[in-house]
């Protein structure tokens, strides 16, 4: 999937096309919507956004449901912490991403689409912008695709510094003009989406793996990775590593292997002492979890989450308080204040994070953050009020002493 | 006809029209669910998150009062 | 209050005004790209333009951090605060910055020449510390760039 990224620079249409770019929507647009979306299911791909929804039921869902213009996304408005590999498909590889969109398009039976590219990736949306054009020349988007009567011309539009706007009815209002409040599920974007329409909304990695699918079938694609979590994986790995940055691998890889033999150990040949795994709504590892193999199940297995490949890296010198401050800090910066849960609990979860890491953390206070962890992850309308606590609730399982007083 | 539905509120049964809201259905059998930002006519419900009830099988907390009620649903408030 | 020009916005809102409130965040994009923010009477035809109520428009314009509703400087620094940026320290080039620019007192007519603002996790982990600056990318930042 990554094959055409670091170059130091985007894939043009010609380069993608020698690559063997495009050979899908020839394919699919033989073949009925039905059987693309069978395809789709049984290549077993889930969302690569960290909800990890199985990708060809939401196509079949949106497919199915009552209501026209259909839509589909591409959800590029990536900002969980310590994530950029959609920044990287998006900048290196734009016409692997549109082409999974294509897919996506006549698959739901969507004449219309958008890609929202979050506000900060200026480079990103030039870099797609001029993909589409690229691709509206030739015939690869556009009217009559490749001489079919399927037509479709995503629209790109632009997030503004949100990243609420991440989750997938946030940006459907961001989209409508609004202010990036998610709404309250169910109804789900497939029946009631963009403009109250069917609307199938992926992530860009996941479109990303569209025309792999389609163009060397499902039974290839399971081929790589494991039984229960077929597919190759990207994973953003930063923080103390020797060398950070994005890696495909099948599923099923130990952590240790990516960590040590890919990249590169420790910097500095530190010692290590937690990864972080799922962005900021995650878990940490410990030096227990070297051996555990890079797969939904077995993650879950041991506690983790894989959420969206996110591994951050801190070595034995590293003060977590103030990684947990920081945290703390960004979701109560960004919840959007639609419900109380949320918006009260993400600011005391600050509150208490800035006693404890100024190692002025009251008597109780431990007792305190897990009770408003557990009202936010049950009771909060979304995504992010339902995992703001996530990270602190582990290493509160973790590593307690952080969070007790220093007379205890 | 409309489908007559069967849950239990609090291990209690209680019967319901398809359709029904959980909140509504409390208050005919007098369980009453605090609610703060609901009101009858106005769309913008389930935001302030009080009336929150635990629904067996659901992975996170209902909103009662738009959470519709389905056959075999075991409520706790 | 400076006098503002509206000449640059008619044919902003000429493009955009057909497709009505969908089309708000391209517009008010375009707008802090032309003025640097978003001027008073600017949003009042913005609302107008595309039919939509005047405390809407500022809704959005505060909810979302990229758009400004003061003049802020000519050039404006977004430097990552998050986890992984604090620990390759960003939290040293922050400092230097803030330093080094003279504070500008609010209400002086000219726009100061740089804003620095904090900005949450800019997803250039791989290359941190990581800023913004006019919106291009600058990675492995130090005090020496």
């Amino acid at each position: 999937m990554t094959a055409n990224c670091g170059k130091d620079h985007p894939t043009r249409l010609a380069e993608y096309l020698e690559q063997g770019g495009y050979l899908a929507p020839q394919k699919v647009l033989q073949m009925s919507p039905e059987a693309v979306i069978k395809e789709v299911k049984a290549s077993s791909l889930v969302g690569r956004g960290g909800a990890s929804f199985p990708t060809g039921l939401k196509l079949e869902l949106a497919a199915k449901a009552d209501g026209q213009p259909k839509y589909v996304v591409c959800n590029a408005d990536e900002a969980e912490p310590g994530t950029f590999k959609d920044r990287i498909m998006l900048e290196d590889d734009p016409h692997r991403v549109l082409e999974g969109i294509l897919i996506s398009a006549y698959a739901a039976g969507a004449t219309r689409g958008f890609i929202y590219i979050r506000g900060e990736y200026s480079y990103a949306y030039q870099v797609v912008s001029q993909a589409v054009l690229e691709a509206l020349q030739v015939g690869y988007l556009g009217q009559n695709i490749l001489g079919s009567n399927f037509s479709f011309d995503p629209e790109l539009r632009r997030g503004a510094g949100a990243y609420i706007c991440g989750e997938e009815t946030a940006l459907f209002e961001s989209i409508e003009g609004k202010r990036g409040l998610p709404r309250v599920k169910p109804p789900f974007p497939a029946t009631s989406g963009l403009f109250g329409k069917p609307t199938a909304i992926n992530n860009v990695e996941t479109l990303a793996n569209l025309p792999l699918i389609l163009s060397k079938g499902a039974a290839f694609y399971r081929s790589i990775g494991t039984e229960k979590s077929p597919c190759p994986k990207l994973f953003c790995l930063s923080g103390d590593v020797e060398r950070p940055g994005l890696y495909e691998v099948p599923f099923g890889v130990t952590f240790r292997h990516l960590l040590y033999d890919l990249a590169g150990g420790l910097r500095s040949g530190r010692g290590f002492k937690a990864a972080f795994f799922g962005g900021a709504a995650g878990a940490f590892a410990t030096i227990e979890h070297l051996y555990v193999h890079l797969s939904f199940e077995d993650l879950r297995t041991a506690g983790l989450l894989l959420g969206s490949g996110v591994i951050t890296v801190f070595d034995e010198t590293r003060d977590l308080s103030d990684t947990l401050l920081r945290l703390a800090h960004f979701f109560a910066e960004e919840s959007c204040g639609k419900c109380y849960p949320c918006q009260i609990g993400t600011q005391r979860q600050h509150e208490i994070m800035k006693r404890i890491a100024a190692h002025q953390a009251l008597p109780g206070d431990t007792a305190r953050l897990q009770e408003l962890i557990h009202a936010m992850t049950a009771a909060s309308l979304c995504g992010l009020g339902q995992t703001a606590g996530s990270a602190i609730l582990s290493a509160i399982q973790n590593w307690p002493e952080l969070f007790k007083p220093s007379f205890e | 006809m409309p489908d007559i539905i069967h849950l239990t509120i609090d291990d209690q049964p209680v019967t319901a029209a398809a359709g029904a809201t959980i909140l509504k259905t409390g208050q005919q059998v007098d369980i009453s669910i605090p609610t703060m930002c609901f009101h009858d006519y106005c769309t913008a419900n389930a935001l302030c998150r009080i009336c929150v009830v635990e629904v067996e099988g659901s992975r996170t907390l209902v909103p009662a009062c738009i959470g519709l009620v389905s056959e075999g649903m075991k409520v706790h408030t | 209050m400076p006098e503002v020009d509206l000449a640059p916005l008619f044919p902003i809102l000429e493009e955009y005004k057909q497709h009505g409130r969908t089309a708000l965040l391209p517009v008010l994009h375009a707008v802090q790209e032309k003025y640097g923010y978003i001027p008073a009477a600017v949003a009042t035809n913005v609302a107008k333009a595309l039919n939509t109520p005047l405390a809407d428009i500022y809704g959005v314009i505060d909810f979302y951090a990229l758009f400004y509703r003061q003049p802020v400087g000519k050039v404006v620094m977004h430097v990552c605060a998050d986890p992984v940026c604090a620990m390759a320290g960003a939290e040293g080039v922050m400092k230097m910055m803030a330093s080094r620019l003279e504070p500008v007192s609010p209400g002086l007519q000219e726009v100061a020449a740089v804003t620095v603002e904090q900005s949450p996790c800019l997803k250039l982990c791989e290359m941190a510390p990581a800023l913004l600056i006019q919106g291009e990318a600058i990675s492995h930042a130090d005090t020496q760039t």
